[in-house]
């Protein structure tokens, strides 16, 4: 029997995320509890606006956005760094630099094998919200909507992965990583409005986030499936994932290529 | 007579773990730095709750966005006391369980629930949120034209003092967790939600949800009581609770430690071998 | 003599989960685990006297860890009663913590970024020793394990020897009557060691502190215990005089033998066991009584230029009953 490495590295990221299964079900329930407080946080600044809209929002829109960016947020946020910066300091890149097996693709099968049935079920999560809260508002998402968030969701999670793993690179040149990452992965979920929607930041700053990949993490997908997004913007945004995720496969390619003659000039 | 001697000598021993952790700490001034660093981006993503309060001008059961600031400063002052005392100690714990070092701690004639509790103070990571929950808290004392009588300052420090016991009670569940579970990544992560869920007033929540903040996870308690009675807005009920309920979760929590020291005790062989190498082998 | 621990029938059962490997099991495992029972101690029954040094020996996960574990509180038995000096260790009395001390080999007490002498200190103060003997102990043990002038340097510099040094003078600042030494010499270079086991050594000719030890350095043992308790899984399968340990099983001698030609395998099988063959070189283990005949024939018969009969090793004779009992 033949069996393809990625497909072993697939393996073992899937039964690992299996093998705790209590904290399995307690990380979905984690979520929930920003959600709650921004939902009565919310609900409080609408009962003083009335029936106006806020940072352009209205009530229900902004709920519906608070509710599915917290899910979308942990569907979307990776957390691969330190085990990557890990290998990199301890020299665990070692084995993959004698093994013929790119590291790059162990790493993505991996996660993907991690991460799938988070996926899986944080989707049907999102989904099930959505329906929830479109009888609860009486609102309608059409399907047709519902198919390009889907796609938008999946470029999410690769382009989320291809940030992560560039920023991982950082791991060869600074020597303290480990609070780093806490740092930027909280910084990206800022910029991607997983926090907040990006109009609180005002409009200067919202000019900025808009030149960087963040804000196609969860702000995108997020306001397509809330509608709040529409027509031909809907496509330039799936458009910009794509030449992000090109950019970034672009970049991952440079900085890890420096990375590796760094890491094998200090090693060897 | 004996109790005093043994809490002086608590004392004592609890000056060394300060004194130590300063001295060890000193020794990475990068990491001093980094901490502080990392604590600031925590805090700036929670001041962005402070930005949506203040550009909605919201307005909670009377309260305006400076009295609420009151609260939202008390939540990051009682972080950082959180991290300063306990974060690191938590964290210690689990590995302490997960390697085996509670072995030689659990041999030395002194409380094991004391000597993994307060080993480690840390220095610097606080110091961000202690600033800034400081300042917030002063901001909104002054706008919210609460007299700055000795009588007030008094309360609020007793408050803060009754908060930091149910932080202890709250955030060592948690970790106390990881004597029966080997991975309690998931609800330490959840404790943390919960504590920043708490960053509100919680007049914003429904009746229920009060309810059960103060009286089943008495999380509302520790923000909202100390601003709450200088505003004098605490009813007598919620006084005598706020009294009562560090003393009730205390004792809790010792019980909650004796069962989870017996578990040990009675279950595992050296917390390493049978819950990685044995499980790997068999 | 007076005895310091008595165990009576002490049994160990740890409960853990089964995993099965596979994507199919490991989904299985999510909802169902099957519960399994290891005896990790199973019914031994031993007792020390006062002032002895005893060896605690057998190979790895055979249950010396978790006996030592029962013995100092750690670790609850499932059944089975152990009193050490009067007290029943698992009930976590402060005057039984205050009576022994447990010295790790792979562990540390101490704080890495801070000087010995800090730790050393916190261990006065948690066990309320006096300042008078306070001082007049650490001055005893830093003079005898010369390691006086480290006592204010920080421990994360300090040799691997040092630090284990530093450890036993933090466990012996209140004087234990007893000592639990696992593996105190691993990892340490040979000097080191040899400083281990002969301050061990005065330790406990100074102060008739009673010490079980447990080490996979056959020299630790034979230098330090007279006695040694061979436990092999979950149960005792020797316990007496260490050097006994070969003649309690059946009277063998290692004949070594150099030849000058090649010699074959084959021929030598006859006389005994043939524990090292290389053509030219040979161990064999022959029995006692034959040793005169075999010698015989091998003079006789093959190309002997050098030879030697020997008592078999202490090692060797642990093997066999590590054997023997599995």
């Amino acid at each position: 029997m033949t069996r393809n490495k990625y497909v072993v590295a697939f393996r073992i990221g899937f039964q690992s995320s299996l093998e705790y299964r209590f904290n399995f079900f307690l990380s979905l329930l984690s979520a929930a509890f920003p959600m709650i407080v921004q939902y009565y946080m919310w609900t409080a600044v609408y009962a003083n606006a009335g029936e106006k809209d806020v940072f352009g929002y209205s009530y229900r829109e902004m709920i519906m956005y608070t509710i599915l960016a917290a899910v979308v947020s942990k569907l979307v946020i990776s957390n691969i760094e330190s085990s990557i910066a890990e290998d990199i300091k301890s020299g665990g890149l070692n084995k993959y630099i004698i093994q013929p097996i790119y590291y790059f693709g162990f790493r993505i099968s991996s996660y993907i094998g991690q991460r799938l049935m988070y996926f899986t079920i944080s989707l049907c999560i999102i989904l099930a919200l959505t329906y929830i809260l479109n009888t609860f508002y009486s609102l309608k998402t059409e399907e047709e909507r519902i198919l390009i968030f889907c796609l938008s969701i999946i470029l999410s999670v690769i382009l989320s992965f291809l940030i992560s793993y560039a920023i991982c690179a950082c791991a060869f040149w600074l020597s303290e990583i480990s609070y780093f990452f806490v740092v930027t992965s909280l910084l990206i979920n800022m910029m991607s409005g997983g926090i907040f929607p990006l109009e609180i930041f005002g409009e200067r700053l919202q000019q900025i986030f808009r030149l960087l990949p963040f804000h196609y993490l969860i702000y995108f997908p997020v306001n397509v499936l809330s509608g709040k997004i529409s027509g031909h913007q809907i496509w330039q945004g799936i458009m910009g994932q794509g030449v992000w995720i090109i950019l970034l496969l672009l970049i991952c390619h440079l900085v890890w290529k420096r990375g590796m003659k760094r890491y094998l000039g200090l090693g060897g | 007579m004996n109790f005093v001697i043994e809490m002086r000598r608590h004392l004592y021993i609890l000056m060394l773990f300060a004194k130590n952790s300063i001295i060890s700490q000193m020794e990475y001034r990068a990491n001093f730095v980094t901490g502080i660093f990392v604590e600031a981006a925590f805090l700036v993503a929670k001041l962005l709750y402070v930005v949506v309060v203040y550009k909605t001008n919201i307005h909670i059961d009377g309260l305006t966005p400076d009295t609420i600031l009151m609260f939202m400063g008390t939540h990051i002052l009682l972080t950082g006391i959180y991290m300063g005392l306990f974060f690191n100690n938590f964290q210690r714990l689990t590995e302490y369980v997960r390697t085996g070092m509670l072995d030689l701690m659990i041999v030395k004639p002194i409380s094991l629930q004391f000597l993994v509790s307060v080993r480690h103070i840390e220095v610097g990571m606080p110091i961000p949120n202690i600033i800034a929950g400081s300042i917030m808290v002063s901001i909104g004392w002054s706008a919210s034209d609460i007299p700055f009588t000795l009588l007030n300052i008094l309360l609020f420090i007793i408050f803060i003092f009754i908060a930091t016991i149910l932080t202890y009670c709250i955030m060592i569940i948690p970790p106390l967790l990881s004597f029966w579970f080997v991975n309690t990544s998931a609800a330490s992560e959840i404790s943390y939600s919960v504590w920043d869920a708490n960053n509100m007033p919680k007049l914003i929540y429904n009746k229920w949800i009060q309810r059960i903040g103060t009286f089943i996870i008495p999380v509302f308690i520790v923000t909202n009581y100390a601003p709450l009675i200088v505003l004098h807005k605490l009813t007598k009920v919620e006084m005598v609770w706020g009294i009562l309920a560090p003393l009730i979760f205390f004792m809790l929590i010792r019980m909650l430690w004796k069962q989870a020291l017996k578990y040990i005790a009675v279950q595992t062989c050296n917390f390493g071998c049978l819950r990685k190498g044995e499980e790997e082998s068999l | 003599m007076k005895s310091a621990i008595e165990v009576r029938h002490l049994v160990k059962n740890f409960e853990y989960y089964k995993k099965e490997i596979g994507m199919r099991q490991s989904l299985k495992n999510l909802f169902f685990r099957e519960k399994l029972v290891k005896e990790a101690v199973n019914n031994v029954s031993f007792s020390i006297a006062e002032g002895e040094v005893v060896g605690f020996l057998g190979p790895n996960g055979a249950g010396k860890s978790t006996t030592l574990k029962m013995l100092s509180g750690i670790l609850h038995p499932t059944s089975g009663s152990v009193n050490v000096f009067g007290y029943t260790p698992w009930e976590r009395k402060k005057q039984f913590k205050q009576i022994f001390s447990i010295v790790m080999g792979q562990k540390s007490q101490l704080w890495p970024d801070l000087p010995a002498g800090e730790s050393i200190f916190l261990n006065k103060c948690i066990y309320q020793v006096p300042d008078a003997d306070y001082r007049r102990t650490l001055d005893e043990l830093s003079e005898l394990l010369d390691v006086k002038e480290l006592l204010g340097v920080q421990v994360r510099r300090l040799s691997f020897g040092e630090r284990m040094k530093m450890e036993l003078i933090a466990s012996l600042i209140h004087k234990p009557k007893l000592m639990f030494l696992d593996e105190p010499t691993i990892g340490l270079d040979i000097i080191s060691q040899r400083a281990v086991r002969n301050f061990l050594k005065y330790y406990n000719e100074q102060y008739r502190a009673t010490v079980i030890l447990t080490s996979h350095y056959m020299r630790d043992i034979e230098d330090l215990c007279p006695r040694a308790i061979l436990i092999n899984s979950g149960t005792i399968v020797y316990d007496g005089e260490l050097k006994k340990i070969n003649t309690h099983q059946d009277e063998k001698k290692l004949i070594k033998l150099h030849f000058s030609e090649y010699t074959t395998l084959e021929l030598l099988k006859e006389f005994g066991d043939v524990k090292e063959f290389d053509g030219f070189y040979a161990e064999i283990e022959v029995k006692k009584e034959e040793v005169r005949v075999s010698m015989q024939h091998f003079l006789y018969r093959f190309p002997v230029v050098d030879f030697t009969i020997e008592e078999l090793t202490i090692e060797e004779g642990i093997a066999k009953l590590y054997r023997g009992s599995a």
